[in-house]
């Protein structure tokens, strides 16, 4: 592939909105050939940085560059770098085709390499018959694929992508995924990859950063942050259950538990319990006051375990909060 | 390097508030200079004397307060009681040939106001067919009721296009939501859609005040003086008395007036819901053919009845001859003979060229400014209306009339006669402002950022590339409103316009005052024409432009 995927640096970032939102201070390495996701929950400043990035809106302090180029005050048309919208934003009044060529047309692209480029793309991507459609004539998943070639056929430096797959199935949304992570792979594109859907996060990432109040929290390899959440908030958002145990704070997640008829570690009171088809979920209201989820085998306590029961727990791994 | 860098971000941002501020920087210059002029070069004039005192003048500038306001009050309130349920028709039931009613009833708000004048005086006057069968209806032809019929007529589609938009525009969710919890058909209509009907029908018969407070076509030739709105009498005051400080006190009151219908208006336009894509799946309408639906289609049908006995009466007038004959075109002939030429100093043909020059430069400079406008505030995503618009409606504040006199006085000095033309075209190009930025706005709001922002990222031109063809309808509705509101407007044109530079409009004016009233409905008649024509392309690319949303 060619040589113009570049290393990204972003270096101490300030950007303040209205309404007292900010940026603040982000800093944030990222390889050629990299992806990076970034979660956090809505309004975290997820999509602000994208935008800062791709130069949608400027920073008010601090530093973006690509491989080595300074790029911070640069208008977007002259940084390179390609971006996928939530909404996709593939052009109505253009043929699928012209979609995917406009990012070359713009780069004064002769045609005839615009036209091999669409088909390389589009033989990629499986949607070499869909050229000539507009795009009200095709599926979600194929609007996903048309705005993917879209976004890389201009070959950006950095591929921005945020929160591409919110419009789609659960089923749908696993399997483009799984197409998008291989095709980044083999077109070595570096990737910061946005989503507030953390099993999506997990799956696309070589690299995870997670997001609040406009701030990156940590930035850590996606086995390392699963597991070791570090934070109360961080833990709740991977679906830990946030327990205080001899007046500290842990996390455990909902499957790391056993239930104990004697002596148990915890106890509390079910509020409800249900199938779910991998297996049973139950609300419990421990007698510390914390609200816990359990997943048990599925169909081992319908029946036996019901709203208003008690029930004693002895966990099985927890992991020690910081914050 | 960051430092330059800074500077050429905000040199960048300089140039998007420029766009963004332009229209209003053009009114700015247009009529709130000249405005403000006038009244500073004559500052010495006795405000409170002209409206208190026991002299002649200020006799008569109470009487034109009374009438503007009582010819205000009461055409608004007739116009919004004679439009609502028409509105309320159209956005709420589907039937066969609706686009073609739509049509028919909004033709009215389009055609020029004199025309408007003419097809009453042709359809109810005393010598019309429906005099002589109904006595009655002539007053509808003349004086007061004449003044109010005209402006009713003129206004009420405004009122029944407002509430059909709103309607059909109503949030779908919401109703259906009111429908599954048992919300019978007047709680809805009172709980959800009746409420955005009411609002969008307020907003129009402000509106409607506003023009017929500053109405001037009827009071000038159904009225007669003791009609005579403000408009009116300042057009008489300087026109004919050459009393400019009596004209200035009387512009001034008439401004003054005018702000807080325009500031209600303003208001009432921003509380209407904006339209988003779940809401533009269905409109709220009902398939059931009960007695809502009869009262309104029987009302609609006498509407639609009453408006083209009015447009045909005045086709009907252009073919009769002197001794009451029809199918005759010496009314026509007689419009481009040599004694009406003479008789007015230009030729029919002249004024028609004029008035499709008007219209096409007219069209071009208000779009030019709104998409300038348009294109700034989407660049800054700049959503703080009461910052960036509120000169934009100077223009219903500041009437015709007072920009022609303002104008006339402060360029007319330095604009030698072979310019009145450029006069012409800014102040109808002010006069379009308010109403062609409203078709651009609702245009271009429904193209999403996103659109803009990913040609930016993939280096494209999003004006040209994205947002222009997106909003190609648009563009073209707005040259055709514009076009249209050039071709109608006759108060500042009447005033500013000296013989070389008349158009169909004020030609039809001056006919009427040389007694040449065969050759006047034929001007009308041709004027009725071209006005009919540029309104079928205003609604045709409107409809493909709602189509594509």
């Amino acid at each position: 592939m060619r040589d113009l995927l570049a290393f990204v640096e972003i270096r101490n970032l300030v950007r303040h909105y209205s309404g007292n939102f900010k940026l603040y201070n982000i800093s944030l390495e990222l390889e050629r050939g990299e992806t990076l996701t970034l979660m956090g929950p809505s309004g975290s400043g997820k999509t602000s940085l994208l935008r800062n990035v791709c130069g949608l809106d400027i920073p008010d302090s601090g530093r973006i560059t690509v491989g080595g180029r300074d790029i911070t005050y640069l208008p977007t048309t002259k940084r390179n770098i390609g971006l996928i919208f939530q909404d996709l934003a593939i052009f109505p009044h253009m043929k699928v085709y012209d979609n995917i060529a406009y990012g070359l047309r713009a780069k004064n692209v002769h045609e005839r390499d615009i036209e091999d480029r669409v088909e390389e793309l589009s033989g990629m991507l499986g949607i070499k018959s869909l050229l000539e459609r507009f795009p009200g004539q095709i599926s979600g998943g194929q609007r996903q694929r048309v705005a993917l070639a879209r976004s890389v056929a201009p070959s950006p430096s950095v591929l921005l992508l945020d929160e591409p797959m919110s419009s789609l199935d659960m089923q749908l949304r696993s399997s483009v995924r799984s197409e998008i992570k291989s095709f980044a792979k083999k077109m070595e594109l570096t990737m910061i990859y946005v989503t507030h859907d953390h099993n999506e996060g997990l799956y696309m990432a070589d690299k995870t950063g997670i997001m609040y109040d406009g701030s990156i929290e940590r930035i850590a390899p996606p086995q390392d942050l699963f597991t070791h959440p570090g934070t109360e908030r961080t833990a709740k958002f991977f679906g830990y259950n946030v327990v205080t145990a001899d007046g500290r704070k842990v996390a455990f997640y909902p499957s790391d538990f056993k239930v104990a008829a004697e002596g148990p570690e915890m106890s509390g009171k079910i509020v409800s319990i249900g199938f779910e088809g991998e297996h049973d979920r139950a609300h419990v209201m421990m007698d510390s006051g914390d609200l816990v989820q359990l997943e048990f085998p599925p169909g081992k306590y319908i029946g036996k375990l019901a709203p208003g029961d008690r029930i004693g727990i002895t966990i099985t791994r927890t992991e020690d909060l910081t914050g | 390097m960051a430092e330059s860098a800074v500077k050429i971000t905000k040199g960048r941002n300089t140039l998007k508030w420029l766009l963004l501020f332009t229209p209003s920087i053009f009114i700015a210059a247009v009529v709130v200079y000249p405005f403000i002029q006038l009244l500073y070069s004559n500052a010495n004039f006795d405000f409170a004397s002209q409206i208190t005192g026991s002299s002649p003048v200020a006799q008569l500038t109470r009487k034109a307060i009374q009438n503007s306001i009582v010819q205000g009050a009461v055409s608004a309130l007739l116009s919004f009681v004679a439009g609502l349920p028409v509105g309320l028709f159209l956005g709420r039931h589907t039937f066969r040939f609706k686009r073609m009613v739509n049509s028919i009833v909004i033709i009215p708000f389009f055609l020029p106001s004199i025309l408007v004048v003419f097809a009453f005086i042709s359809g109810f006057g005393s010598n019309s067919s429906m005099a002589h069968i109904l006595p009655f209806t002539e007053s509808a032809s003349s004086g007061f009721t004449g003044i109010i019929a005209v402006n009713t007529f003129f206004n009420a589609p405004l009122v029944a296009l407002f509430t059909m938009t709103a309607v059909e525009q109503s949030d779908v969710a919401l109703n259906e939501a009111a429908m599954t919890l048992g919300a019978a058909d007047v709680r809805r209509f009172r709980t959800v859609w009746g409420k955005d009907a009411l609002l969008a029908a307020s907003g129009a018969a402000l509106l409607a005040f506003t023009y017929s407070f500053a109405g001037f076509a009827a009071p000038l030739i159904i009225g007669g003086p003791g009609y005579f709105t403000l408009d009116a009498w300042i057009y008489f005051m300087v026109k004919t008395l050459n009393n400019l400080q009596a004209a200035m006190v009387l512009a001034l009151i008439e401004a003054l007036i005018l702000v807080l219908p325009a500031l209600s208006y303003i208001i009432f336009s921003s509380r209407q819901r904006r339209v988003t894509g779940s809401q533009l799946r269905l409109p709220v309408q009902d398939q059931r053919k009960n007695g809502y639906f009869y009262a309104g289609a029987a009302y609609t049908f006498f509407w639609v009845v009453v408006e083209l006995y009015l447009l045909s009466s005045v086709f009907a007038a252009s073919l009769e001859n002197s001794s009451g004959q029809w199918w005759h075109f010496a009314n026509y002939i007689q419009l481009f003979g040599g004694r009406t030429t003479s008789a007015i100093g230009i030729s029919a043909a002249s004024s028609i060229l004029n008035t499709v020059f008007y219209g096409t430069m007219t069209s071009l400079l208000v779009v030019t400014l709104g998409l300038m406008w348009i294109t700034g505030r989407r660049r800054l995503n700049y959503k703080n209306r009461f910052a960036s618009e509120p000169l934009q409606y100077v223009p219903l504040i500041i009437s015709s009339i007072i920009m022609a006199f303002s104008v006339s006085v402060v360029f007319g000095v330095i604009t030698p006669e072979s310019l009145i033309w450029v006069l012409i075209i800014l102040a109808q190009t002010s006069v379009a402002i308010p109403v062609v930025l409203r078709v651009i706005d609702s245009g271009f709001s429904s193209i999403s950022h996103t659109y803009t922002e990913a040609a930016l990222t993939l280096r494209g031109n999003p004006f040209f590339e994205v947002e222009m063809p997106m909003a190609r309808s648009t563009f073209a509705s707005a040259l055709m409103f514009a076009f249209a509101i050039s071709l109608g407007e006759f108060s500042a044109t009447n005033f500013l316009a000296t013989t070389n530079y008349v158009p169909l409009t004020v030609e039809m004016y001056l006919l009427r005052g040389v007694r040449l009233f065969g050759a006047s409905f034929a001007a009308a008649s041709l004027l009725l024409i071209i006005s009919i024509v540029s309104f079928y392309f205003i609604q045709r690319l409107g409809e493909r432009f709602i189509g594509f949303r």
